[in-house]
């Protein structure tokens, strides 16, 4: 019987070809690639018989009465890529289309300029988009971060510029460089990410360590560069900017270029050049502070929906010349330095950069590869190597001696692993692996002892972080992190240093050479660290509110276990001790968001209780054949920081715009019940926005930025007798009195024309400190030995092609 | 399949570039070439007697080292050399007073005499003597007054901006303090 029907239908079907009878029928149903939810009114059409329908709640969608023969079926949906398939209709079809649903990207551009919770759902985040990158194009990445409520920086004079995220910096800030980790010796306060900003298309800073899946060891944040996503589609598109600026006489040209193509293939070239003269204080030329840059990365890759590779390699090198009036000897030039109106070198203004400098090179290559697996998710494979050569003059003896003092060489490996879960719309899972192996050389010829010694680390972590949407209006986070480090060093001690750190009795089986007056050791340190986090957010209408308990774990760096000399700039001895445990970190942050289109205010409060907190604390003076020194030891203790970063956006007119910034943090050595040092004083900026677009985007604002005095600071002033007319006086050396407060206006205008005929040209003029006001910062730390910048004028040209 | 060969390609030059840096070996000692250690004035007295007080740095000493006590006579003129030397490298101590020498646009050797009276004249022959006709202060000759206890500062300053010897004993402004040394001084 079956047999029969077979035939009679099989008959039929020849029948109906034979014919060209338009009986069959064509359905389906459209998936999202990622969940397999149905795609609800995509529109189909059909070529070429011209049939359009939409698909319905299901997903799916059906023609009727079609002919035999050749087919195409085109899919659009607004949230995805169009899709096109050739079939050919000889029977009644059903079609499985999956499409592509652009959910990041889209998430990009719908968010751009607001603050996006993608990195870590419950944690502080903000993020700066292109726009405000680029009024940074001749600047570093910290001036940048400084947009940002809470974010401050710590520099030495003003080209030497670090991210402080609520009060922490250096090794406790990691940061990401197009998903590289930076190993940059960035446990040094005066080394400076070697990242040039012209390679980001958008900078997000998470406070604190919420997001595990970046490291265990942010005690005070992430800071993550990204560059811009490439379109999927034939074109060749380019943007140059140049700037140039009256205060330090030089400027800077960024260009870039992209070429896609339909096929995901796409490469990118990118290159700065920056250069300036000494920089000058409202009254006198800052001598030896000129800078200069070059920079450029390459960037090729592929981007298929489901599977793609990246291949990134970067360049960057510096020069960058230091204060020369910082370089000073004993606490009694110190005492001279901080007691003169004036820096003791101010001459003609020059290009040219004397030791002390610093020149540093970075070079970074990364290769990533992704495949994603419909219903389930993305996999992501990673292999970074970056060699960061950091060399710094100081000022020798013998002026015909070119060599550097410091030549550091720190070549680091990393492979990793993620798989992200996310085909469940409530639930996403994000796993991985890394392995990570550096070597720290100390070049020798410097002639000078190693600040830092040679070091083999080896690195493993794994982690998983997660988060769960279980009712409409709530979300939870939680993520778990194991890291495992290994450190294996060569350092030499002067006896002297060894004894008097009781390292004799702790540490007499490290020993492994004995060269008259210094030993070679070989302190070998294994850290385990768990961090964890867990966070929940609640979203209504208007409001988001979200609170996230992170706890990170730090291991010692090499500054903090090794350091054991002279620190020139800062004229003072710092000695590190091997006993060290990890530093840890558990805090505590809320926030609080209303957001309309007219008014969005966001209050973050923060909590952050720090066990074995690593921290520099004076004890006593020292006496060396150059005179006498502060001494300042490496401790750890009980500490505890908090405080509040507000924003207001406030858009109280269709064209101007009102924007408010607040910030304010405070450290407590629980130990010692004293204020932590180097805590950032109290800031409020407000910014008054016009915008014109009829006026060729006319973009007007006015900023005030005002630093109070920092109020809680640690007492560490101390008395020395200086020996005057032969006779000694008791002199204070007041080197902890944080600077007045002070008030910056900045004054910027951005207009928008289109002389060519394809592109555009943006013309911008900005001034900073336009009041010309004489100010130190608290956080500078050649704040003793002269001002900060004076007035500038920059001229900016930015073409888009 | 093409990506993974063009990955595994790019992945295995890198191990290429990358296999080359390896050193096991234990790092060569830095035996300090910028510190001065010790601190020599060799004083001669009238009769042609030349003592010579040594202060060394203190992380350079040995359980050997007494801190120096200049011993000299009241209202007696001695003749002092003061010397440099970077004894940090034991098997090979440099005296740096020559280099000081020839460098002598950017040295500058200042005295400062607490609870004490000496009269102080710089005798720098040319050697010692730099382009602005200063003489940099390695040749002294010091003149007692009274009995008195007290101590004597030599420092020598690099790179000062300023060389002042209205007061023979020297002043500056700018620069830094390479070496400050302090000898314990008893004029009987």
């Amino acid at each position: 019987m079956k047999l029969i029907f077979s035939a009679i239908l099989f008959m039929m079907a020849n029948y109906a070809a034979l014919a060209q009878e338009c009986s069959y029928s064509l359905s389906g149903k459209l998936t999202d690639f990622h969940n397999g939810d149905p795609l609800i009114y995509a529109e189909i059409t059909l070529q070429p018989s011209g049939e359009t329908t939409y698909s319905n709640f299901d997903g799916k969608f059906s023609i009727e009465n079609l002919c035999a023969g050749q087919y195409e079926i085109t899919v659009k949906h607004p949230q995805c890529d169009t899709k096109s398939l050739k079939f050919s209709l000889t029977e009644d079809k059903q079609l499985s289309i999956k499409l592509e649903h652009h959910l990041e990207e889209l998430g990009e551009v719908i968010l751009q300029g607001k603050k996006q919770l993608a990195l870590s759902k419950t944690g502080q985040e903000s993020k700066l988009e292109t726009a405000v990158l680029e009024k940074y194009s001749n600047a570093n990445l910290g001036d940048a971060l400084k947009e940002i409520s809470g974010v401050n920086t710590l520099s030495t004079g003003n080209s030497i510029v670090k991210p402080v995220i609520h009060g922490l910096h250096s090794s406790r800030v990691l940061t990401y460089n197009n998903g590289v980790k930076m190993e940059d010796q960035e446990w040094g306060v005066e080394h400076a990410p070697n990242i040039d900003l012209n390679t980001a298309g958008s900078v997000s800073v998470i406070k604190g360590a919420s997001a595990l899946a970046y490291g265990g060891d942010a005690v005070g944040g992430v800071v993550l560069t990204k560059p811009n996503k490439i379109p999927v589609k034939d074109s060749l598109y380019g943007k140059t900017i140049l700037s140039g600026s009256t205060n330090g006489r030089g400027g800077s040209v960024s260009t870039q270029l992209v070429k896609s193509f339909k096929s995901g293939w796409y490469a990118k070239a990118q290159g700065t050049f920056k250069k300036y003269g000494d920089f000058e204080a409202p009254d006198y030329v800052l001598s030896n502070t000129g800078n200069q840059e070059q920079n450029f990365a390459l960037n090729v890759g592929l981007n298929k929906f489901t599977s793609g590779f990246d291949a990134y390699y970067s360049y960057f090198s510096t020069e960058t010349g230091i204060l020369r009036s910082a370089h000073i000897g004993n606490v009694n030039d110190l005492i001279k330095a901080i007691n003169q109106e004036r820096p003791f070198v101010v001459n003609d203004f020059t290009y040219s950069i004397d030791a002390p400098k610093q020149e540093v090179k970075h070079h970074l290559l990364k290769l990533n590869y992704f495949k994603r697996f419909a219903e389930l998710g993305k996999l992501e494979l990673q292999y970074s190597y970056q060699k960061n050569n950091r060399q710094e003059y100081d000022i020798r003896r013998d002026a015909e001696d070119k060599r550097a003092a410091l030549d550091l060489e720190l070549e680091s490996h990393k492979a990793s692993a993620t798989f992200k879960f996310d085909a469940e719309n409530n639930f996403n899972l994000n796993t991985g692996v890394e392995v990570a192996a550096q070597n720290n050389f100390s070049n020798p010829s410097t002639g000078v002892r190693r600040l830092i010694p040679d070091y083999d680390k080896q690195e493993v972590g794994v982690f998983a972080v997660t988060d769960y949407r279980f009712a409409e209006n709530w979300l939870v986070e939680g993520g778990l992190r194991y890291d495992y480090t290994h450190l294996d060093a060569k350092k030499f001690y002067l006896k002297s240093r060894w004894n008097e750190r009781n390292y004799d009795n702790d540490y007499a089986d490290i020993i492994i050479g004995d060269y008259g007056t210094q030993y070679l050791t070989n302190p070998v340190f294994d850290y385990h660290s768990f961090s964890y986090s867990a966070g929940i957010k609640y979203e209504l209408n208007r409001y988001n509110f979200a609170v996230n308990y992170a706890k990170a774990n730090r291991a010692p760096n090499p500054a903090e276990l090794f350091s054991d000399g002279l620190h020139h700039s800062a004229a003072i001895i710092e000695l590190g001790d091997l006993r060290f445990d990890k530093e840890n970190a558990h805090k505590i942050s809320a926030s609080l968001e209303r957001k309309t289109d007219a008014f969005t205010l966001s209050v973050e409060p923060y909590f952050n209780f720090l066990n074995n907190f690593i921290v520099l604390q004076p004890i006593g003076l020292e006496t060396t054949i150059r005179g006498a020194f502060p001494v300042w030891e490496y401790q750890q203790t009980r500490a505890e920081m908090y405080g509040v970063d507000v924003s207001a956006d406030y858009k109280f007119a269709s064209n101007f715009l009102y924007q408010s910034r607040f910030s304010s943090v405070h450290g407590k050595n629980k130990n010692t019940n004293t204020n932590l040092v180097d805590i950032p004083p109290s800031n409020w900026s407000n910014t008054l926005n016009f915008t014109k677009p009829e006026w060729h985007n006319l973009d007007l604002s006015l900023t005030g930025d005002w630093v109070l005095k920092k109020q809680n600071y640690p007492d560490n002033n101390f008395y020395y007798d200086v020996l005057e007319d032969g006779n000694y006086t008791s002199t204070l050396v007041d080197i902890s009195t944080p600077p007045n407060a002070y008030f910056l206006l900045h004054f910027n205008a951005f207009a928008t024309f289109t002389p060519f005929k394809t592109g555009q040209m943006q013309v911008g003029l900005l001034i900073d400190n336009l009041l010309n006001t004489q100010y130190h910062d608290y956080l500078n730390r050649l704040r003793y030995y002269a001002d900060n910048t004076g007035r500038n004028f920059t001229l900016q040209l930015k073409f888009n092609y | 399949m093409k990506t993974i060969k063009i990955l595994s390609i790019l992945f295995l030059n890198t191990l290429v570039f990358t296999a080359c840096s390896s050193d096991d070996d234990l790092p060569e000692v830095i035996n300090e070439e910028e510190v001065i250690t010790d601190v020599s004035l060799e004083i001669t007295n009238a009769t042609g007697e030349t003592t010579t007080y040594i202060f060394t740095d203190p992380q350079y000493r040995d359980e050997s080292y007494v801190s120096p006590v200049i011993l000299l006579e009241e209202n007696t003129t001695y003749t002092v050399e003061a010397r440099f030397y970077n004894k940090s490298n034991p098997n090979n101590p440099e005296d740096i007073t020559s280099e000081i020498k020839e460098e002598r646009n950017a040295h500058f050797v200042t005295y400062a005499f607490a609870n004490t009276d000496v009269n102080l004249e710089r005798i720098d022959d040319a050697d010692a003597t730099d382009s602005d006709g200063i003489p940099i202060g390695i040749s002294t000759q010091w003149t007692t007054d009274a009995t008195a206890s007290g101590e004597v500062v030599v420092r020598l300053i690099h790179e000062a901006e300023v060389k002042d010897i209205t007061n023979p004993n020297g002043a500056t402004i700018g620069g830094e303090t390479d070496v400050e040394a302090i000898f314990d001084l008893e004029i009987e």
